[in-house]
């Protein structure tokens, strides 16, 4: 393990772009084998109240923990990954762009450190996750 | 209509799937990843493992959860190691919480996905199901 990779509390990592649209959400949907209509269909979307057809939370999750790979954390590395949804990412033909930042936020006395990382689309929240990583 | 908090404890269990390099793949390209020769399998990939057991839960009478009604709230993951092609792994979920509030339910479900050995990765995932607009 290089020396290069240790973190330290204060580190920022990003921003990283992710980029959604309708098709991606198909192709997401057969990859991931969850077919839930509101993430592919306006009409079940406004069924719900919502305005359109929305990302799958676990897109937007695990394309955020793509920032991991940007700060030169390994997979191997990575203890816990935690997301808590905010607002949804609305899915157009047109592609919907949204942003990635993370933070370490503590180091811990046995080397565990926490990345706090938030996911940002215009003026909206998405998502904020938190990721515990061997530092 | 609430969900019935007797259910809280059900297991639901499925028979072991094989990681495969496509799925991999397909499920990294997804999440906008460069393509590469021999990927490292996403964080997220559990989920995906996990579906044999989620659409059991889903599909349970007993629940009457509509999957069209229902959103993701929060999602953790706990590694023991890192997920790899090949891995052959059984998924277990157990109904951990079930807590109801106005017209929505939330329900937290424990996802086990084990190897021979033991257990390598642990998903909570907490889903709020909103009731339909009849039951307002």
């Amino acid at each position: 393990m290089s020396d290069s990779k240790i973190l330290t509390p204060g580190m920022t990592f990003g921003p990283l772009t992710i980029v959604t649209n309708r098709e991606t959400s198909q192709a997401y949907a057969h990859a991931s084998g969850d077919f839930n209509p509101i993430h592919l269909d306006d009409v079940a979307a406004q069924r719900l109240g919502l305005p359109q057809a929305i990302a799958h939370g676990m897109w937007t999750m695990g394309a955020a923990l793509r920032i991991l790979d940007e700060a030169g954390i390994s997979i191997d590395e990575l203890c816990v990954s935690f997301c808590r949804f905010g607002k949804p990412l609305l899915l157009n033909d047109d592609p919907t762009v949204a942003t990635v930042t993370a933070a370490v936020s503590n180091v811990d006395e046995t080397g565990l450190a926490t990345v706090a990382i938030e996911v940002h689309c215009g003026d909206d929240r998405i998502a904020k996750l938190e990721a515990v990583v061997v530092a | 209509m609430p969900i019935d908090p007797s259910n809280l404890g059900k297991v639901y269990s499925a028979p072991p799937t094989v990681i495969t390099a496509a799925d991999v793949s397909a499920f990294a390209a997804a999440l906008g990843y460069a393509p590469e020769q021999d990927p490292s399998v996403p964080p997220t990939f559990a989920l995906k493992l996990a579906q044999p057991v989620l659409a059991e839960f889903f599909a349970d009478p007993q629940l009457q959860i509509a999957l069209d009604r229902t959103v993701h709230a929060d999602q953790r993951f706990s590694y023991n190691r890192a997920l790899q092609v090949d891995d052959r792994l059984s998924p277990q979920l157990t109904i951990v919480k079930i807590r109801s509030r106005g017209n929505s339910d939330w329900i937290t479900v424990e996802i086990g996905l084990d190897d021979d050995q033991s257990r390598v990765v642990t998903a909570t995932a907490t889903f709020i199901v909103t009731g339909a607009e009849s039951d307002v």
